[in-house]
């Protein structure tokens, strides 16, 4: 594993802007360029809502837990909580071009990300979001 | 995030500034809706030029907006898109089911 970067949060929405901050600079950092970033940032805020509104149920005291690193030849973002089980995996998509008011949070993520994994174990979930990094001007790929 | 509403004889612009995400999606719910409860007819314009991010229950918040202006005559305009905004709506395949123009004062003409 490479660099890392973990921050901890409560279940507030009001963090949410400082958890794309720290995302952010995390992908600056780990050299992930623009799109990358982008594309994560969203899918990330997008993650953490989905813990406070539906893991949490609105709690605005209990912990997240978010770490950013390198993962071979990805950017993996890790979300961390104790709440209720929210596995996103077997959520239903939704068709994005209804105008019905809500539950387009796993639409952008699914959109955004390449994989994503979802983990319930010891009470906890744990969703993994990972993000394949451009490569380098003239590097070869060895897959 | 700063939210300012405007009137204009029979139109109204809700400006707003800051990140519309999950904290603050309420209050551009309330402002939004605010206006359109006001009026029968006419214009709303909702000025997103100070705005850089927009969140899924940001979307929301807008699609419930168009539908409670569209439920009357009133006529629902989103102004001076950035470009993470406009991603949000593009991806979430919004962008064309809302009338966008380039700025306040285009959407307030046309």
């Amino acid at each position: 594993m490479d660099a890392a970067v973990e921050v901890r949060i409560a279940s507030d929405p009001r963090w949410l802007r400082f958890v794309r901050l720290v995302i952010e600079e995390s992908c600056r950092a780990l050299s992930a360029g623009e799109e990358v970033a982008d594309a994560v940032v969203v899918a990330v805020n997008e993650a953490v809502s989905n813990v406070m509104r539906h893991a949490y149920g609105g709690d605005t005291t209990q912990p997240i837990r978010i770490q950013c690193r390198r993962y071979g030849d990805m950017l993996e973002v890790v979300i961390c909580d104790h709440g209720k089980e929210a596995d996103l995996v077997s959520q239903p998509i939704q068709p994005p071009d209804e105008l019905r008011s809500g539950g387009r949070g796993l639409f952008l993520i699914r959109s955004l990300v390449d994989e994503y994994e979802f983990v319930r174990a010891d009470g906890r979930n744990r969703l993994h979001l990972r993000k394949r990094l451009p490569q380098p001007l003239g590097a070869r790929r060895e897959r | 995030m700063r939210v300012d509403t405007l009137h204009f004889g029979d139109a109204a612009v809700v400006r707003l500034e800051g990140d519309a995400d999950m904290a603050t999606s309420p209050e551009l719910r309330q402002a939004v809706l605010d206006v359109l409860r006001e009026r029968a007819a006419g214009t709303v314009v909702v000025n997103l030029s100070g705005v850089e991010y927009i969140d899924s229950s940001a979307v929301a918040t807008l699609i419930e907006c168009l539908r409670h202006a569209a439920s009357g005559k009133v006529r629902f305009r989103l102004a001076g898109l950035n470009e993470g905004p406009r991603k949000v709506l593009s991806l979430t395949r919004l962008i064309d089911v809302f009338e966008v123009h380039a700025s306040e004062e285009e959407a307030l003409r046309a």
